[in-house]
This record gives structure tokens, C-alpha cells and sequence, in this order.
């Protein structure tokens, strides 16, 4: 995935008349557009499939605990801002702090897996299980494959970490940055939605 | 002479979907697949129903899974040519694509085995069905590993102009994602998830077969490209 054809995107102008670009490269917006889209097509089913048995969501939403939805959901927060710090130190060429950066992104995000386990296992212990309800189900799917996009993300900041180990950071670098970025805030948003969709909708 | 045969293979991707397609739907009437909750007498009955028509497609199916070696060694050939040469990437594919070969035949046997003498008791129809379906789905991983090491290796292309478009890299990485669902077919009988279900056959399967689609043209493409500077 180095930088030798990766077309950049080409400028654009916002309706206020400033140039900017398109962050990193198209195709990466291809996927993440199609990542998406997959993931809409799980929430519409979760809130179709609910609204046909409201009492057993809610109830089985009961036992879910807030506490570590909403520690994960400072964690990715976080974890974005750092990945958007440490473009910006990118785009600047301060190697050395957009190094430090993606490191703190990757440590929240080992963070939000960590979390993660322990939700899982006490779930496990409390006798919820994949096959307990259709809540449970839905939640065990879609919490496991953004756990699996969790770990993804964590291999695509590597890269970027590998990407910045070097004394200056040229276009096609940030370039590079710019793609495994937008890749971690789309892990962020997901999240977000789900972090709604199962501990907070009503 | 080899860029003909290379076309033909990769032609033979776009043959294979169609060929499958009329085996599976119109002679075999395996869409919609039946319930994975359903009864014995009904399953049976499926079988019963029209043994020689299941037969037949199952034929068709059996002879268009002949053509997925071949393809899976013109995306090799392809992904070699790529600056720095043969990679782990390719090999991993070709690996991948042979074994895929090999796996999808098992379903057909056992649907053919259901088939191939309905009148059996009903239970045995079921235990064949149900291994069917799920070897059908469920053996995600040499797919998987397939459709990622070419998107892999399309990506890491350091050539000038790209060997394979780099948006069909993405688009491999895409259908990777796609036929995770399936890993947990085994886990449900209803929902979404299940071997009948939206994510597992409808869309899992669906992407599947339209990698083949796409492969086949973004290959038949650079294939031509490559005959082309060769004659220039």
C-alpha cells in the first residue's frame, strides 16, 4: 500500500471559496463508503427486527451496562482526535509528534478492545449468550465485527506509525496518513452508532 | 498465443457465474434455500419434488466449478507481473483459489447424495441437507484469505501504470468483509444470519460470485493492455 501510484486527490473548493483536497486517497473513500453501507444495512435490520418485539429488546437492553458503552465511547472519541492531531502534525512535517500521536490513537484503541473483553465476559458469566435472544444476537454480531474493524484499525495505525518513521514527511506520506485516518474515524463513527442503537435507544 | 488462452480463462470467471447460476436457480430451484428450521417431511419433500431437475443443475454446477483453478492461475499470472515480482500475495491466492475449488464440489456431492435417492427415510434427508447448505457457507476462509491476498497484492503494485485498476484492490478488501457473516451460520437456525439469511446467502453468496464478474473484466482488461505492449 506505498505511495508510488496512489493518485492523489485532486483540490477542491468549498462553497466559501477555499481550496482543500479530499483526504487521502479516493479508493479508500470507495471502501469506506462501502463498509457503510453494510453496516446501515445492520442497523436498519436491528431497528426492524426490534420494532417487532419492543418488550424483549428492551428488557434484554436492561442488562447491558452503560458504563462500558460509554467508556468506549470516550475512547474512540479520543482516539480520533488524536489520529486528526496527528495529521495535522503531519501536514506541518513534525515527524517525531505525529509518531507520538498515532501511538496515543493506538492506545486508546487497544483500550476500547480491552473494554471490550470484559464486557464480553461478564456477559458470558451473566449466561447472555450469541444465541440467548435476537438482541443478543444482533449485539454479539455487530459488536464483534466493529471488534474486528477495532483490530484492523489497530494494524492500519501500525502502518501509519512505519509510514511516519521518517525524518521528513512528503505529500505522498501525508497522503498515506490521510487514508489510514479517514479508515480510523469511520471505526469511530460506527461505533458511535451502535453505542446508540444498543445502550442508549429507547 | 498465451495472451488467447489467458483470455479464455478469464472469460471462463464470467462463464462459471452464469453456468452456476443457471444450475442453482432455474434447474436445482435452490432460490429461496429452504429453512434451516424446517421439518424433515419437508425437506424431504423438496428432493422428492423433482429429484432429476435437482440433478441436472447439480451437473451444470459441478461442470462450471472446473473453470475456478484456471481463474484463480490467470489472477496469478497477472499479480506476478507486478513490480517486484512474484509475492507472497500471489502464491497465497493461488494457494487459496485451489483449495476453493476443491470446497465448493463437497455441497454439491451432498446435495447430490440427497437427490440421488429421495425416497430414503426423511432424517437422512435433512442430515444431508443441513451439511449441504452449511459447506456450502460456511468455509469462509480460503475465500477470504483468496479475495484479500489479491487486494493485497493489487494495492502494493509499485508500477508506474497499476497492472489491476487499484480501486478493484479496495473492491476485493470490500467482498472480504462481506463473507465474514457467514463464519457464524452454524450458530442460527432464523435471522439474518442464518444460512438462508440476508447477510449469509443473499448478499454473502451474491459478493462472492461478483468478484468473479469483476475479476473477470479488470483482467481480460490487462491482459489486453499487456498484448498490446508487447506488440508495440
Amino acid at each position: 500500500m506505498s505511495a508510488t501510484s496512489v493518485p492523489i486527490a485532486p483540490a477542491i473548493e468549498t462553497p466559501r471559496g477555499e481550496k482543500t483536497h479530499l483526504p487521502g486517497e479516493l479508493g479508500v473513500w470507495a471502501f469506506i463508503i462501502g463498509d457503510m453501507i453494510i453496516f446501515s444495512l445492520f442497523f436498519v435490520l436491528f431497528v426492524f427486527s426490534r420494532a417487532q418485539n419492543v418488550a424483549l429488546y428492551t428488557q434484554s437492553q436492561e442488562t447491558l451496562v452503560q458504563f462500558y458503552g460509554a467508556i468506549n465511547t470516550f475512547l474512540m472519541l479520543s482516539s480520533s482526535w488524536f489520529v486528526a492531531l496527528a495529521i495535522h502534525a503531519a501536514r506541518e512535517n513534525f515527524a517525531n509528534i505525529t509518531r507520538r500521536l498515532i501511538v496515543l490513537t493506538g492506545v486508546c484503541g487497544a483500550g476500547f478492545v480491552v473494554m471490550k473483553i470484559f464486557e464480553y465476559s461478564e456477559k458470558f458469566s451473566a449466561g447472555h449468550f450469541i444465541t440467548t435472544n435476537d438482541f443478543y444476537m444482533y449485539y454479539y454480531m455487530l459488536t464483534g465485527i466493529h471488534l474486528l474493524h477495532v483490530l484492523i484499525g489497530l494494524l492500519v495505525l501500525t502502518f501509519l506509525w512505519y509510514t511516519a518513521n521518517r525524518e521528513t514527511l512528503d505529500d505522498k506520506c501525508v497522503n498515506v496518513l490521510e487514508s489510514g485516518a479517514s479508515i480510523w474515524h469511520m471505526v469511530d463513527i460506527l461505533w458511535i452508532i451502535l453505542f446508540a442503537l444498543f445502550y442508549l435507544m429507547k | 498465443m498465451n495472451t488467447k488462452t489467458e483470455l479464455f480463462f478469464a472469460a471462463g470467471g464470467f462463464a462459471l457465474v452464469v453456468m452456476f447460476a443457471v444450475g442453482f436457480f432455474p434447474l436445482a430451484h435452490f432460490i429461496p434455500p429452504p429453512l434451516p428450521s424446517a421439518g424433515a417431511a419437508e425437506i424431504a419433500g423438496m428432493y422428492q419434488q423433482n429429484p432429476l431437475k435437482i440433478r441436472l443443475g447439480l451437473f451444470v454446477m459441478m461442470v462450471s466449478f472446473g473453470l475456478i483453478c484456471p481463474f484463480a492461475a490467470v489472477i496469478s499470472i497477472q499479480l506476478n507481473r507486478m513490480k517486484g515480482g512474484p509475492s507472497i500475495w500471489s502464491y497465497t491466492q493461488l494457494a487459496c483459489g485451489a483449495c476453493g475449488g476443491a470446497l465448493v464440489m463437497i455441497p454439491l456431492m451432498l446435495w447430490a447424495g440427497a437427490a440421488f435417492r429421495p425416497e430414503r427415510a426423511p432424517e437422512l434427508i435433512v442430515l444431508l441437507n443441513d451439511m449441504a447448505w452449511i459447506t456450502f457457507l460456511w468455509p469462509v476462509p480460503p475465500f477470504f484469505l483468496q479475495v484479500v491476498a489479491t487486494g493485497f497484492a493489487i494495492l502494493s503494485d509499485q508500477s508506474e501504470q497499476t497492472i489491476l485498476p487499484r480501486w478493484s484492490g479496495f473492491f476485493c478488501l470490500w467482498c472480504a468483509v462481506m463473507f465474514l457473516p457467514g463464519l457464524l451460520l452454524i450458530f442460527f437456525q432464523t435471522g439474518p444470519f442464518a444460512w438462508n439469511g440476508l447477510l449469509t446467502f443473499w448478499l454473502g453468496a451474491t459478493v462472492f460470485f461478483t468478484w468473479y464478474v469483476v475479476m473477470s473484466v479488470v483482467l481480460g482488461k490487462s491482459i489486453l493492455r499487456q498484448s498490446k505492449q508487447i506488440q508495440a
